[in-house]
């Protein structure tokens, strides 16, 4: 399977910049707001659940709220990527109660697929990455991959997790310790 | 709401900063963090080519519900996007569980049912009050003269047999007369229709009626040619004419004979409020009197005679003076027996007469002023506000409740999600 083409941090802010000027979702807005973040709001639902189908479904149902809800976001409450990250993770959380437990992750991206890099040493490296992820605990995972895949500041994450910005960065710097740990541990 | 802010620990900010390098691309981060950001970027889990274009596809078609059956459940509604159903061409077999979600598309009718609730809890409430005391006044009445009628028909029926003693009650009966004239006759056989002297017996009878009018002395001209018509006399009469506290009393003499009709008569001329009737048998008192009467004569009689056979001055003289007491007594005797036949061949009817306010009728023409208006908009104004005040005082509890039951169930909901990712950190 061909990775995506991960755009840089810098075009996602400009989108993202953009998107929040809007002073409400209207469709365009929303398809705007949609491409920009579907590939992060499928990483982070899929590190919650665990579980490549299910997290497709979550996606498509998160999208599908945010679509019939959209005229209910508040600027005044946070951005839009917030706002719908707070309902993908509401989805994503509906999903895991139902299920009553955390399926194993049955479709893992590279799991079946060679490496980009030839580096051995590279490989090695992301495995480690990947083991370090996998153990890590699902709130921990869930504030990486906020930070890491879809680059929320720890306002927006405060936003998503209901929580304010400082305790969201305190979050983020107890789950970026543990996942370095994990991947300095020996295996 | 705003928490309360806790300071970053300087060291975390500092890592916190550097992680936001890191992220940010920044040359002059730290390699470490840079590689791991760029390591967990990799593993980030991606979408399928074909999720993607069947996502991009609904996106760009607005999620129409008819291709998303949004009213169906969740895992039918999402079936379509799985491509692991696209590849296999067959129906992904949803989780268990998956299938009891209840639709998106119902979540709004919980609050529709709510506020259909509330209004119709509102419109009973209204119902209810205003119901409740706008004929309090009519089923009065008319539970009044249900109850009434039946009073009346057995004093009917005891009147006409004969039996004697009184018998009294107020009816309303006799108010048919003054509307129909269809149920004047059957009106009138209500009233006792007793003869005088039914089976050799002789009754006294009296009656008292209250009437309601608009207008007294149109009333007291009507009963004053009632009692001519019926051969009887009025024996007293009281006329008030004032604007306020109009009204009359009549005590009216009818012979016996004609009590019915001239009873028939004196109901038309207004609302009869109430009627009292009573009969006396004076047949004791009526052969008593006739007989000292008959005594007197024969007394006299005998007494004639006797001073035609008298042949003394003497005898004359005290003949004479007996004669003389007997016309006295005799003329007495006389006059209590007319008393008494009088009692019996005329009855007595008491007429009380009382004013009433004119109501003023809204005619057509134009007689409806801008006061009138103007009282008929406070008076909708009053209405309004009373419906108005009934339906908050109905739907606030419900709006207090609804919203602490909605807290209560976000509170709980929330508490759930996060117990479904405690779970989810439990080992398999």
């Amino acid at each position: 399977m061909n990775l995506p083409l991960r755009r840089s941090s810098s075009v996602e802010q400009t989108l993202t910049m953009a998107i929040d000027q809007q002073p409400a979702p209207a469709a365009a807005s929303f398809e705007a707001l949609y491409r920009a973040s579907a590939e992060a709001v499928f990483a982070y639902v899929a590190s919650l659940l665990r579980d490549r189908s299910a997290a497709e479904e979550v996606t498509a149902a998160a999208f599908e709220r945010a679509f019939r809800k959209r005229r209910s976001f508040d600027p005044r409450r946070g951005t839009q990527r917030a706002w719908l990250f707070g309902i993908a993770r509401n989805a994503a959380l509906d999903e895991l109660r139902r299920r009553k437990r955390a399926a194993a992750l049955t479709d893992e991206p590279l799991a079946d697929e060679p490496a980009a890099d030839s580096e051995a040493e590279a490989a090695e490296r992301r495995a480690t990455v990947r083991a370090a992820l996998a153990g890590l605990d699902p709130r921990d995972r869930e504030l990486i991959a906020l930070k890491f895949h879809a680059g929320l500041g720890n306002a927006e994450i405060g936003a998503v997790l209901g929580v304010s910005a400082n305790n969201a960065g305190t979050r983020v710097h107890r789950a970026l310790t543990r996942l370095r740990e994990a991947c300095h541990a020996p295996s | 709401m705003h928490r309360r802010e806790t300071p970053l620990d300087p060291a975390v900010a500092t890592e916190l900063e550097a992680l936001e390098a890191a992220l940010a691309g920044d040359p002059a981060a730290e390699r470490e963090l840079v590689a791991l950001v760029r390591d967990v970027r990799t593993e980030a889990p991606a979408m399928s080519p074909s999720f993607r274009a069947q996502l991009d596809e609904r996106v760009e078609s607005g999620f129409a519900r008819g291709g998303t059956a949004a009213s169906a459940g969740r895992s039918s509604r999402l079936r379509g996007l799985l491509p692991g159903a696209a590849r296999s061409g067959a129906p992904r077999e949803p989780s268990p569980g998956r299938s009891r979600r209840t639709p998106l598309g119902s979540r709004p009718l919980i609050p529709a049912l709510g506020v259909a609730g509330c209004l119709l809890a509102g419109i009973v409430a209204v119902v209810l009050a205003t119901g409740g005391s706008s004929d309090d006044s009519g089923s009065h009445a008319s539970s009044v003269a249900a109850t009434q009628a039946a009073p009346a028909e057995r004093q009917s029926s005891g009147a006409g047999a004969g039996d004697a003693g009184s018998s009294s009650g107020p009816s309303t009966d006799l108010a048919a007369p003054s509307t129909k004239s269809g149920s004047t006759a059957q009106a009138a056989p209500s009233t006792p229709a007793a003869p005088p002297t039914n089976g050799g017996r002789h009754v006294e009878r009296s009656t008292r009626l209250e009437l309601t009018t608009t207008d007294v002395q149109r009333t007291a001209d009507g009963i004053v040619r009632a009692t001519q018509a019926a051969g009887g006399y009025v024996q007293l009469s009281q006329v008030r004419t004032a604007d306020r506290n109009a009204g009359a009393t009549f005590v009216l003499r009818i012979p016996t004979a004609k009590l019915d009709d001239a009873l028939a008569s004196l109901s038309k001329l207004g609302h009869v409020r109430a009627m009292e009737q009573s009969a006396n048998d004076i047949t004791g008192a009526y052969d008593s009197a006739q007989s000292r009467l008959a005594d007197a004569r024969a007394e006299r009689r005998g007494l004639l005679r006797a001073l035609g056979k008298a042949t003394t001055a003497q005898e004359i003289t005290s003949l004479k003076a007996r004669i003389a007491d007997n016309r006295s007594a005799l003329n007495r005797l006389q006059s209590e027996f007319n008393a008494v036949r009088r009692r019996a061949n005329y009855a007595t009817i008491q007429v009380d007469v009382t004013g009433r306010a004119r109501t003023q009728p809204v005619t057509p023409g134009g007689s409806w002023s801008p006061g009138d208006a103007a009282h008929d908009a406070l008076r909708v104004l009053e209405v309004a506000a009373g419906v108005a005040l009934i339906g908050l005082a109905v739907l606030i509890p419900l709006a207090i409740l609804g919203t602490a039951g909605g807290l209560a169930a976000g509170a709980l909901r929330r508490r759930r999600r996060e117990s479904a990712l405690n779970a989810a950190a439990e080992p398999i």
